[in-house]
């Protein structure tokens, strides 16, 4: 085992997954918020 | 007809802090991470994400939906679908009652670990630590192998925190209790992410985590993991989310809460995988033990690895143990804020029914459950609470979750529940629920139940016991029913303001 960066994929996913479910978390929460404005 | 005196959400933020801290327990911890590691490390997002938004939303909006309705808990709004159905209510809530006596000892090693962490207790060996001097795990489920009173005492905190939170109420307990513990929750987990993704070898760690193997999505044993983490994670079908939403007020969105409860969930999921892996990739750098010996799943993972890597963090001694105390303390609001809700359940499902106050259910359920969690607070309590969890998971949860999806998506019919839904939620839903509901959940449920019972009968359960898998296993699972069919067959005692037996709560059907 070594002490690396982490690979391409790995790092595609990471992205992949944040800006999935919390973009998607983020958005519903907005719309909730300006929908009881 | 109207309920009586039924309590009522104080706020959408109450509510939602609420279903949140129901939905993320214990498992968010140490299930997802693995699952993830285990089906195709990154490419597992894809069938993950796709489960989600096909069985976790649309489930989410289903109970939601019917328990707000239905103005009850799940024996009233099954039993108000039909009279025959209402063993079926009874049978989700028997669920939680089980799990809640070894969840909430579960809870208890969190609590003892979190005073363990001030010392590092676990010393040099966690491993022979937890299983030895901490649990004294016996030599199997029928060695009971005495008392461990350093748990036993931490099961007495938790149930005092149970009953003393659900005896307030809804809106005076469960809500204030969650509106502090879930936005905590959240934060520790932030901080221990961060700690954890700032570690020398970290990114080893999520390597193991995130780098994708597609080639494993086309297997369908992968999709199947992926709907059973979904489903599992997400409270569904055991009652809880059915209650809850039952004392939304009346003019109360529906979807947009079953997305945010859900995406919250997975957020969570997702989280603790970066925490959990990053944290095992610097155990595995630092100590030179390849990854796959590092990585146990299950409880192992934050009673033997954690404790491992709290004793190995680059830091003050001191600063170790504020590591270590906060982790056990985010696993112990996690726990609590999902028991409470197991318990909410039941006592909901009875407070609807039977003609006694909630502190006269609260207290005997509390008792009840409290009696139970001592049986796991022995040596025997792992092999025991193993046994358990397995079929009450294969044979309850799963099995309740395809009976609701057929009977909301056919008797009560998906028509009625996106009608109630669209009503007054911020965007509406349409096909794309009758699809999942009636198709896709029916069918991915049956066929993991068919395989769980195909794999039941080649081996006893992990080689324990033919005795203990019949007694332990099998009986809680059909014991469940057995109970749910014998208090669906008792008359109803709630009593209207007038003092008049009120058989009649049961017969609205509209």
């Amino acid at each position: 085992m070594t002490n690396t960066g982490m690979e391409p994929g790995a790092i595609a996913m990471l992205v992949f997954g944040v800006t999935l479910l919390y973009g998607g978390l983020a958005l519903f929460i907005s719309i909730a918020l300006r929908r009881s404005r | 007809m109207e309920n009586f005196e039924r309590d009522q959400w104080r706020s959408r933020a109450g509510f939602i802090f609420s279903t949140v801290g129901a939905a993320v327990g214990l498992g968010n911890f140490w299930r997802f991470p693995f699952m993830a590691y285990q089906n195709g490390g990154g490419a597992f997002i894809l069938p993950y994400f796709f489960a989600l938004l096909t069985a976790g939303v649309p489930l989410m909006i289903m109970e939601f939906s019917f328990g707000h309705k239905m103005r009850g808990g799940a024996t009233l709004s099954f039993a108000r679908l039909g009279k025959k159905y209402e063993f079926i209510g009874w049978w989700q809530t028997m669920v939680p009652l089980i799990v809640m006596c070894y969840y909430s000892t579960i809870i208890s090693w969190s609590l003892n670990y979190l005073v363990y962490a001030i010392t590092q207790a676990w010393g040099a060996d966690p491993n022979a630590f937890f299983g030895g001097k901490f649990l004294g795990v016996s030599s199997g489920p029928w060695d009971l192998g005495g008392f461990r009173w350093n748990i036993a005492v931490a099961v007495i905190i938790v149930w005092l925190l149970n009953y003393t939170i659900t005896k307030k109420g809804i809106s005076g307990g469960i809500e204030k209790a969650c509106r502090v513990m879930t936005p905590l929750l959240a934060l520790l987990m932030v901080i221990i992410t961060i700690r954890g993704l700032t570690l020398p070898g970290a990114a080893y760690g999520l390597n193991w985590f995130l780098k994708p193997d597609f080639s494993k999505i086309m297997n369908a044993k992968v999709w199947i993991a992926a709907y059973a983490q979904v489903f599992f994670s997400t409270t569904l079908a055991v009652g809880v989310m059915i209650a809850y939403a039952s004392y939304l007020p009346e003019k109360s969105d529906i979807v947009n809460n079953s997305f945010i409860t859900v995406f919250s969930n997975s957020s969570f999921d997702f989280m603790a995988g970066l925490a959990v892996f990053s944290i095992l990739g610097y155990v595995s750098v630092a100590s030179g033990v390849p990854f796959e010996k590092v990585a146990t799943s299950g409880a192992g993972v934050a009673f033997v690895a954690f404790p491992k890597a709290i004793s190995m963090l680059p830091m003050p001694k001191f600063m170790q143990s504020l590591f270590g105390i906060m982790f056990f303390f985010a696993l112990f609001i996690a726990g609590i804020s999902s028991s409470i809700s197991m318990l909410e359940s039941f006592a909901t499902a009875a407070l609807d029914k039977y003609n006694l106050s909630r502190e006269q259910i609260i207290t005997r359920i509390s008792i009840g459950g409290f009696i139970g969690s001592m049986f796991i607070a022995t040596g025997a309590g792992v092999h025991i609470l193993d046994i358990v969890d397995h079929f009450v998971g294969n044979y309850g949860i799963a099995l309740l979750g395809l009976i609701e999806a057929v009977l909301l998506g056919y008797v009560y019919g998906t028509d009625k529940i996106k009608e109630h839904a669209n009503r007054y939620s911020d965007f509406r839903i349409g096909w794309w629920l009758d699809f999942c509901v009636k198709y896709l959940t029916p069918i991915i449920l049956g066929y993991m139940f068919i395989q769980n019972i195909i794999n039941e009968f080649k081996a006893p359960y992990s080689g324990y016991p033919m005795s203990a898998v019949i007694i332990l296993g099998w009986g809680a699972a059909i014991g469940m029913l057995v109970a749910a069919l014998y208090l669906a067959s008792r008359p109803w005692t709630k009593m209207d303001p007038y003092g008049q037996v009120s058989e009649k709560v049961v017969s609205r059907n509209d």
